[in-house]
């Protein structure tokens, strides 16, 4: 069952070089099931960064979803302020702290694996012992006898548990490389302007998409298939999209050759094109359906 | 610190221990159509919960496998000490001796868990280093395409100018590499770092230098501190000849252009270092007249040498050759030629001349001469010659002033035409493109009727573009995965990437033929849309021309 929140604590987006990226995992989860907002993620999978069938984060939001957010009040745009140049001690022990503390945790974790290991084991050492000593004893003197020999192998039982295992150095420590930065919560950032719309191809796109959003649908890029937007009845993972949405102002002139282009890829691709525009505050919709004579 | 993210030592430990790398398969069946059903309810949810623990998952790794790399934001450049790691090989510069890494390729290592950058001895973020690093010469829609390619395999590196099919023939780009090493050699007292500058000013000026000079302006007179051989760069050693400061016995010589240079003191390159030995030596030198880098610029740019600071008429008085005793005889309008014996000692061993040699010219023209141009001559059939065929059947005629060719020439014409039946043709303002004479074959009248040349590869290289005025910059230089790769001398890329945004104007037919630079490699356009890559390419097409044998 998709997560409804109850708390009405905004998300955060984040501008990074006129880009907005969400990095939160919980935050990226709730735009998809809860607001329907698709997103794009761009960065390497951590389990496997070579490879680009599954990305993994930041998302990457299109600018017609963050102005959609912002306006219905989901979220918040933050921008991070620089690094700056001085040494922030309290950080820096803070961190120190931390891998400290992390590796002083993490060594009797490895010890127990390792004693694991050997216990797992303990046959073949022990095999390995005694073949190891009658190697020797072949070699050497044969003055040694056999009471003798019963004592050293009750030792062996013993020596196997008291194996010493050597604590692990710091360079074998597992530590965590962020994805997501930790200092947030102390970290000032600056709420920004954020400007889009401000062309009026781009005032007609967001347009559409708003009234296409409050449908209840899910909106993807259409540069793939020649259109401005992709629209899904349901979640782009599980439904194929139904519609190329094509946004055009209402008194443009179309060519036969452009609306023949359109027609013809709709049906190539089996999705209705649908042409976009705004009249009077209103957004018309008209689809292309591409038919013979018969 | 945001206790959500961090993990506690036993986290991390598990995490390591028990991480899955495989990637969930992309695929399956979509549903067909939204119908509220419990079975897509179902799936929709297991789906949401595998992205859940997907993208939960967080970054861990030991910390010997981490290289450790510093971040300089004055540079925008990333430094490391050790090296490790297999990237070394195909990524990075080397500098003053300092190993760097451009800010794209140390953001793909983080991202895949190889590298790990400080700044003020903290470790960054992903999302800190995005913020950082993505500000002087890339950008995030740069990064983004050479992530892409990365992932799949390929060797990316930012753009470099190759050279030209000319400079490789006559070995030039031999030279530059060599004296642009030499440069990274010299090192200034305060660790200005100018090679990094170029670099950084290669990109942004997104202007293509071509060739390989070095402007002449952006050297700045550098005093000598400790040479820079590491045992990356392949220098060879033996080529420059070592010298110190009192020069004036070693003496250098160089062709160039067909002067002979003897060694000014101003083209004296001080402290040159030669082979490791004397790096010690060289080190105590503090020399306090500046180096004359001058002459580097002879190497890397012919056309620059004339602008040099000497004169060349100070180096002709040098030369080895004194004109006034050679001799060139004269051989126009006269029947016999007296040519001098020339000097023994410019003569290779072995070869005797008699004392003075002369020749007759007609004689000598006879036999050696070329076949003239004969139209009517049947011989001439098989010979292919660099005019075309209809050339032949043009009427000659001789005059001796421009109104007298004329008129000649519209009488002959009107000659021939009177005897062909379709000279009715000729008679109004509008005549046709080929006389009837021309049917010797298809091919002929179809190049004749060319008045529009084919567009084809040879034109394209034959211009020769002075600066990328269009707006499309080519941003990297793609190469296959190999292991011989190797960063010094990459050779020519594979690909060539040039990156646009969706919501950019579509290149036009100008901008896609100067782009493709010269030496045919393909040039792919990266259309970026938030974060989805594209990419697109144009290919010349000759249509074939339909001959059929007539």
């Amino acid at each position: 069952m998709p997560m409804t929140s109850l708390i009405s604590v905004k998300m955060s987006l984040f501008v990074t070089h006129g880009k907005v990226f969400v990095w939160d995992t919980d935050d990226v989860m709730k735009l998809r099931e809860d607001y329907r907002i698709v997103g794009n993620l761009v960065g390497s999978l951590p389990r496997a960064p070579r490879q680009n069938i599954q990305l993994g984060l930041p998302l990457q939001l299109a600018p017609d979803e963050v102005t959609l957010l912002l306006e219905k009040g989901f979220c918040e745009l933050l921008e991070s302020v620089k690094l700056s140049s001085q040494i922030d001690d309290d950080r820096l022990k803070q961190f120190t702290d931390m891998r400290q503390t992390s590796y002083q945790q993490q060594i009797p974790l490895f010890i127990g694996e390792r004693r694991k290991e050997i216990n797992q084991h303990r046959h073949k050492i022990i095999e390995g012992k005694k073949a190891k000593r009658q190697k020797l004893k072949q070699d050497g003197e044969h003055d040694e006898n056999d009471e003798h020999d019963s004592i050293e192998e009750r030792e062996d039982d013993f020596n196997i548990d008291d194996i010493a295992i050597p604590s692990i150095k710091p360079e074998q420590a597992i530590v965590q490389l962020f994805t997501e930065s930790p200092w947030k919560s102390r970290m000032t950032s600056i709420h920004k302007e954020w400007q889009y719309p401000e062309s009026d191809s781009d005032k007609l796109r967001y347009a559409v998409f708003k009234d296409l959003w409050e449908k209840k649908y899910y909106l993807t890029s259409g540069t793939k298939f020649g259109g401005d937007f992709l629209v899904y009845p349901g979640d782009p993972a599980l439904f194929h999209s139904f519609y190329i949405a094509v946004c055009i102002p209402h008194h443009d002139k179309l060519t036969a050759l452009e609306i023949v282009t359109l027609g013809r890829l709709g049906a190539t691709v089996r999705k209705t094109v649908i042409l976009c525009s705004i009249c009077d505050n209103e957004v018309y919709y008209t689809s292309l359906q591409w038919t013979g004579i018969t | 610190m945001n206790s959500n993210i961090v993990l506690s030592g036993s986290e991390l430990f598990k995490n390591h221990l028990t991480c899955d790398h495989s990637v969930p398969q992309k695929g399956g069946s979509k549903e067909i159509e939204f119908d509220g059903s419990w079975m897509q309810a179902k799936r929709l949810s297991s789906y949401y919960e595998e992205r859940h623990s997907l993208l939960k998952e967080q970054r861990t790794e030991k910390l010997g496998n981490l290289v450790q790399g510093i971040w300089n934001p004055e540079k925008y450049l990333i430094e490391f000490e050790r090296e490790m790691g297999k990237f070394w090989s195909n990524m990075g510069f080397v500098d003053h001796k300092r190993k760097w890494l451009f800010p794209e390729e140390a953001l793909f290592l983080m991202e895949s868990n190889m590298l790990e950058v400080t700044y003020n001895d903290i470790p960054l973020s992903i999302e800190e280093a995005y913020n950082e690093f993505m500000s002087h010469g890339i950008n995030l829609e740069e990064y983004q395409v050479y992530c892409h390619l990365r992932r799949h395999g390929y060797l990316v590196r930012r753009h470099q100018p190759l050279a030209t099919d000319y400079e490789v023939s006559i070995k030039l780009n031999q030279h530059v590499t060599k004296s642009r090493k030499r440069k990274r050699k010299k090192k200034e007292m305060n660790r200005n770092i100018d090679i990094v500058d170029e670099n950084i000013n290669h990109i942004t000026d997104g202007v293509c230098e071509e060739g390989l000079s070095m402007p002449v302006e952006k050297q700045r007179k550098k005093n000598e501190e400790e040479c820079d051989i590491t045992e990356d760069d392949d220098v060879d050693d033996d080529f420059f000849v070592s010298s110190d400061k009192k020069i004036s016995s070693k003496t250098r010589t160089s062709d160039i252009c067909g002067f002979t240079i003897d060694n000014n003191e101003e083209f004296i390159e001080e402290g040159l270092i030669c082979d490791k030995n004397e790096k010690n030596q060289n080190k105590s030198k503090q020399f306090n007249n500046p180096v004359e880098t001058e002459f580097d610029s002879l190497h890397c740019d012919i056309n620059k040498f004339c602008s040099t600071k000497t004169s060349p008429k100070s180096s002709l008085e040098q030369t080895k050759w004194d004109f006034s005793k050679i001799i060139f005889p004269n051989i126009a309008n006269t029947d016999y030629v007296t040519v001098n014996v020339p000097l023994k000692q410019y003569l290779p061993e072995g070869i005797r001349i008699e004392e003075s040699c002369e020749f007759n010219v007609l004689e000598h023209q006879s036999k050696y001469s070329l076949p003239r141009f004969d139209p009517v001559n049947p011989n001439d059939k098989d010979l292919h010659f660099s005019y075309a065929d209809w050339v032949k059947t043009k009427t000659t005629v001789s005059a001796s002033n421009w109104k007298e060719y004329k008129i000649k020439l519209k009488k002959a014409q009107q000659c021939v035409e009177k005897d062909s039946p379709a000279d009715i043709l000729w008679q109004g303002e509008v005549t046709p493109l080929t006389r009837p004479e021309d049917a010797t074959s298809a091919a002929n009248i179809l190049s004749k009727l060319q008045v529009i040349q084919v567009f084809d590869e040879e034109i394209l290289k034959r211009e020769i573009p002075t600066e990328l005025a269009s707006s499309f910059k080519i941003s990297f230089d793609v190469f296959l995965p190999d292991a011989k790769f190797k960063k010094t001398d990459p050779g020519k890329p594979n690909h060539r990437v040039c990156i646009t945004r969706s919501t950019d104007d579509v290149p036009n037919l100008k901008d896609i033929h100067e782009n493709t630079l010269k030496d045919g490699v393909p040039v792919h356009w990266a259309v970026l849309d938030n974060g989805d890559v594209a990419f697109y390419s144009f290919q010349q097409l000759n249509l074939p021309i339909d001959i059929t044998i007539g």
